[in-house]
């Protein structure tokens, strides 16, 4: 594989190993045969995707947290069961519970990778679904389609508890700092009030 | 019946009743965007318990691993479908005003054009 | 398990026979995409449980297949959509 600075060796390395693993999953049983083939296979989309599935930028680049990625996960399958719940109370009664409105959901973080995480969980969540991103190279901001509308705040409230998840998990060190900032302010903030 | 074997029934039928539901959702709700939530969360989580359920019966390494490959497959890729419809459909007007209580992508539109 | 099988793959056949209600009633086109990527979900769902009932791997392979095609088929009508609008 050409050299591509700024992305570590491990992480090409694990790329590749996920990659394979896929493929022997779909061929079932990990025999030599099939983890050369998916080698083989590994090699030549590398090869004709050079740079691999897209570059992000630098200061984007994730780290990976196992244990926050485990809260995240545990989070976010709680809340699809209830998504589904309130999808089912809502499909059984239609007109009582359908006050739809689009809710903006400014996230703090820059990264894409964060904002795609957060957008998907989001619309796995009760009655939310993210329908558009902007990126407007300052902030990003989420446009959130509710299907019962109570609260906007709480709509924004929801999408940065998952968004503090995410960044705890995946987080590049950019964002991570921009979380811990934006914590710490509104921290001061509820102190000053009191 | 074994206990796993009850488990995995239970499960499946769960799964299969959602689908149901989704497919009760997509007829009964009143628009797009309604119809839209229906489809995908629990057409997603109704799959995600069909795929456990059959992981549990079967319990070879090989079905698992597969059956643990499409449950992800179809969590990323549901809400980006629905995205990219919802997306497409407000900008074609599908969203019906009478039921719309706040709208604001509409203000962002505004501003920015 | 033969009827647990039977039992939910007749409610995802009735979830399968609203969801072609809504394809043909539309009315517009998201709506029959929406309904399109739900019926490709369902059958999905179905090879699952037939994939349970059988214990055969093949079911497996048709599902990821379904899985990817059916996003793909989705995303790409949801930029005509935006593209042309309807």
């Amino acid at each position: 594989m050409p050299a591509r600075p700024g992305r570590p060796l491990w992480i090409r390395v694990a790329g590749v190993v996920v990659l394979v693993a896929i493929w022997v999953a779909l061929w079932g049983t990990p025999t030599l045969g099939n983890v050369l083939s998916g080698l083989v296979v590994v090699a030549v989309v590398f090869w004709l995707f050079p740079g691999g599935p897209g570059r992000l930028a630098d200061e984007h680049e994730g780290t990976f947290r196992p244990i926050a990625a485990a809260r995240y996960a545990v989070y976010f399958a709680g809340a699809l069961v209830l998504a589904t719940w309130d999808v089912a109370l809502t499909v059984l009664s239609p007109r009582s519970r359908v006050a739809e409105a689009i809710v903006a959901v400014p996230l703090r973080s820059r990264s894409p990778v964060i904002a795609t995480m957060v957008g998907n969980s989001i619309t796995l969540t009760p009655g939310t679904m993210t329908i558009d991103v902007d990126d407007d190279g300052e902030r990003t901001v989420l446009y959130v389609h509710v299907l019962n509308l109570s609260d906007a705040e709480e709509v924004r409230r929801d999408g940065r508890r998952f968004e503090g998840y995410a960044v705890r998990a995946f987080g590049s060190p950019a964002d991570r700092d921009r979380w811990a900032a934006a914590e710490a302010a509104e921290r001061a903030d509820q102190e000053g009030r009191r | 019946m074994s206990a796993p074997e009850v488990v995995a029934s239970g499960l499946v039928l769960v799964g299969a009743f959602l689908a149901l539901l989704a497919g009760i959702g997509v007829v009964r709700l009143p628009d797009v965007f309604a119809r839209m939530h229906a489809a995908t969360k629990p057409a997603t989580l109704g799959l995600a318990l069909i795929c456990l359920g059959a992981a549990i019966s079967d319990a070879q390494l090989s079905d698992v691993a597969k059956l643990a490959l499409v449950v992800l497959l179809q969590f990323f890729t549901a809400p980006v479908g629905a995205h990219m419809v919802g997306r497409a459909a407000y900008h074609c007007g599908d969203l019906v005003d009478e039921d719309t209580v706040l709208d604001e992508l509409a203000e962002a539109d505004r501003d920015l054009g | 398990m033969t009827v647990v099988a039977d039992i939910a793959l007749a409610m995802i056949v009735v979830g399968a026979l609203l969801t072609t209600f809504r394809l043909v009633a539309g009315p517009s086109l998201a709506d029959r995409v929406v309904a399109t990527d739900l019926l490709l979900t369902l059958l999905t769902c179905g090879a699952g449980v037939l994939a349970y009932r059988t214990e055969e791997g093949t079911y497996l392979v048709v599902m990821v297949i379904v899985a990817v095609l059916g996003f793909l088929g989705t995303a790409i009508v949801a930029r005509f959509i935006e593209g042309r609008g309807a």
